[in-house]
């Protein structure tokens, strides 16, 4: 047992906190579902590696260097973007900073052991999801691969130094409460960022696309900037046992942990007590006293208010943001190509019925003053359904340009677009009508353990809208089955949130 | 006084043989309680008596296992819009929208309640100026204190008009500016005619603002009247002359 009041004490006290925030999840379940899914991970890592067990690495050719540079740098975008969001509520939501930095622990001990909480809570996925290879790799004669270890600690802890500098940065130069808003919405474009860099192809114009991709070929060949020799893939030639890349990157984090905690630590204090006692934020106030304009009607003053607390509040936005980004190339390969409508079609229903299901938890399942709506003398159906119409429309916006362009060009696949996108946003805001479930919009994380079965009928229904756009394409015989799939999600949602819909579950 | 108020009809608020559970526990069990118009109505009882439970009932956001709610002779479960047209009901720890400012906090509140535009408008500049909350009209919610929030949740409660106020706790947080401003509101309130119900933990403003007082204990009203009635009530026990209603209250509970 650590001596209470000292870093390993703290560090308990931190994973502890983390485990339970993860979804305190049952320790049997835990063991056995992991269990499964780690022997199955040791399988595939086996049938991968058995048939490397004889070839020389050095053998390899460039490119293959190049994927797994590019899967790693995928990797640990996501772990900064992770380690970003972690720093964000290290410093600003958790309430529990102002008890330790009043009590005797020294701000540097707690500034270094949160540190080491976000460099533990972004390793986990990468740990679970590489450590096999490892394993297998001395049962093949790779012990070279038990590196795979020291990498994994070595990126998490480079990563959470990342996120916690910029985090503090941030802090500087905007204030604790803008950087709030500013790191969240860093985090979002981090984690997309690599997804839109390999989207690159699409969306640059085809000039810009001519000349890139002969430079990228010569980047990647020996000698090149990209090439199998360039530090940019010396971590995925550390994990392999090389010793060089594989001290370089250790002493890199070590060294960067170090510096970001010994340089930032006070920042960090000081941070935290302008986050907790900040001002309050200011909006643009009705000039000289006069009296602002109120608009009229229920339904304007319900999609005005559902609206602002969308786009007001950071967290959200950097969560949806995420889903608009993964959009929009699509939206622009759909510019480009009017043949290949058909086949994008159902990436767009499903991935406009996320986006509007998300909206709809926000406007529906988390209203934040559930008794005032519940005591207004209107029905709570009629408010649900402009809260759905809240989350509808600005999707629809999303989608309409290229509605439009296809109308002149493809008018069937426009129409299909239109009519699945809309069948499918439908089907995912009803699911929320039908199961009204209660949430917290200032934990969207926990959308999906609050509504988890709602979410799996959005799925469903959405699955179905896109089957439908699939069968409307030329499989007429089995729409049928995909309207009934359609169907089913909202139909479910209905059937088993009577109890729900009695009780007036959102009041 | 309260007499004369009963005459008119139909009260403000009935309540009769009003039943709910809770995993099989009554939280209120056979409440009977009427409250006349006009009247400003103080409901104290000790933690977990059920005074939220039978306000909430009220207010609509929990249903009934048994028994009738009427205000103004509207129904709360069958004719339940009519009955929130003419109700407010303030909670103990209102919720507001952290990211809309004060303005657009009582414009949505006086879309809900459907009233028009300009004259929400000007009723909402009133409401802020009575509360001293002009200054930081312009400001998000998130960044009020306690008391500011409690204050612009009174004013979301007053901008429709309503003729029964209920407000459960409503004084919490408030430092003693704010409280007496509330207060002069609430008693102003009352002599224009409307009606007030209220659940206080602070007995001192039971006894300085309410005509009458009921007291709730394991669901049941266990007393009700003004305060002499209730410490003839009482009883003799604590003495006659100097009796202040924490007296009282502490007499009936314990007994009750």
């Amino acid at each position: 047992m650590a001596t209470p009041g000292g870093s390993a004490w703290l560090l308990h006290h931190e994973l502890r906190l983390a485990w339970r925030g993860f979804g305190g999840i049952r320790l049997w379940i835990l063991l056995i579902g992991g269990g499964v899914l780690w022997t199955a991970l040791h399988l595939a890592a086996w049938s991968m590696l058995r048939g490397l067990a004889n070839i020389d690495t050095a053998s390899l050719p460039p490119l293959a260097t190049a994927i797994a540079g590019g899967v790693f740098w995928l990797v640990a975008s996501i772990m900064l973007s992770q380690s970003m969001a972690h720093a964000v509520a290290a410093l600003f939501v958790r309430g529990d900073l102002d008890l330790l930095l009043s009590s005797p622990l020294s701000p540097r001990a707690v500034f270094m052991v949160r540190g080491v909480g976000i460099a533990v809570a972004a390793s986990l996925l990468p740990a679970f999801m590489l450590l096999p290879f490892a394993h297998v790799g001395v049962a093949v004669g790779r012990p070279g691969l038990l590196a795979i270890y020291p990498v994994v600690v070595s990126v998490a802890l480079v990563c959470a130094a990342a996120g916690m500098a910029l985090t503090m940065t941030l802090v500087k130069l905007f204030g604790a409460r803008r950087a709030k808003t500013i790191a969240q919405i860093a985090a979002a474009l981090i984690g997309a960022g690599f997804f839109l860099l390999s989207q690159l192809q699409s969306i640059l114009p085809r000039g810009m696309r001519d000349a890139f991709t002969p430079w990228l070929r010569q980047a990647l060949e020996p000698g090149g900037v990209l090439g199998p020799e360039s530090a940019w893939w010396w971590p995925v030639r550390a994990m392999q046992g090389e010793l060089l890349p594989l001290l370089a990157v250790m002493l890199v984090a070590v060294g960067a942990f170090w510096l970001v905690v010994n340089l930032t630590w006070r920042r960090f204090a000081s941070g935290t007590q302008e986050s907790v006692s900040g001002g309050r934020a200011r909006v643009r106030r009705a000039a000289g006293g006069v009296v602002p304009l109120f608009r009229s009607g229920l339904m304007r003053v319900l999609l005005a208010k559902e609206w602002k607390l969308l786009v007001r509040d950071p967290q959200i936005i950097s969560q949806t943001l995420l889903q608009v980004l993964y959009l929009v190339p699509m939206i622009f390969i759909g510019f480009r190509s009017d043949r290949t409508a058909w086949l994008l079609i159902p990436g767009f229903v499903v991935m406009a019925a996320m986006l509007a299901g998300n909206l709809a938890w926000l406007t529906i399942a988390a209203e934040d003053a559930p008794e005032l709506v519940g005591i207004a003398p209107v029905s709570l159906t009629r408010i649900r359904v402009i809260k759905a119409l809240a989350a509808v429309l600005p999707v629809l916006a999303l989608l309409l340009p290229l509605v439009v362009w296809w109308s002149l060009r493809a008018p069937a696949a426009a129409a299909v677009l239109l009519l699945c996108s809309l069948g499918a946003m439908a089907s995912a805001a009803t699911c929320h009508i039908w199961n009204p479930r209660r949430g917290d919009r200032r934990d969207m994380k926990k959308r999906y353990k609050e509504s988890g079965l709602v979410n799996i009928l959005e799925t469903l229904g959405s699955f179905g809208w896109a089957a439908i756009a699939v069968c409307l394409n030329g499989y007429l015989a089995w729409l049928p089955l995909a309207i009934a799939v359609a169907a089913l999600g909202p139909g479910s949602a209905w059937l088993l949130g009577r109890a729900a819909r009695r009780d007036g579950a959102l009041a | 006084m309260p007499d004369a108020k009963q005459q008119a009809s139909p009260p403000a608020l009935r309540i009769s043989g009003l039943i709910k559970k809770f995993a099989g526990k009554p939280a209120v069990d056979q409440l009977d309680l009427a409250i006349p118009a006009g009247e400003f109505h103080a409901l104290l009882g000790p933690n977990g008596a059920g005074k939220t439970t039978t306000l909430r009932i009220v207010a609509g956001l929990l249903k009934a296992d048994a028994g009738q709610v009427s205000i103004f002779g509207n129904d709360v479960a069958t004719d339940a819009v009519a009955a929130r047209r003419l109700t407010a009901f303030l909670p103990d720890d209102p919720l507001l929208y952290g990211k809309l400012n004060a303005w657009e906090y009582l414009e949505f509140v006086a879309g809900l309640w459907g009233i028009d535009a300009p004259q929400a408008a000007v009723r909402a500049a009133e409401l802020l100026q009575w509360l001293d909350l002009v200054e930081p009209a312009g400001d998000y919610t998130e960044g009020y204190s306690r008391g500011m929030r409690q204050k612009l949740a009174l004013a979301g409660a007053l901008i429709h008009e309503p003729k029964l106020l209920i407000l459960d706790e409503p004084l919490t947080g408030l430092d003693a500016h704010a409280a007496k401003a509330v207060k002069d509101m609430l008693v102003d309130y009352v002599r224009r005619g409307n009606t007030v119900v209220l659940t206080t933990h602070i007995l001192e403003i039971a006894e300085r603002l309410a005509e009458r007082i009921s007291i709730i204990q394991k669901g049941r009203i266990v007393a009700q009247g003004t305060l002499d009635q209730l410490r003839a009530h009482a009883g003799a026990v604590v003495g006659a002359q100097g009796a202040t209603l924490e007296d009282v209250f502490l007499n009936l509970t314990e007994t009750g």
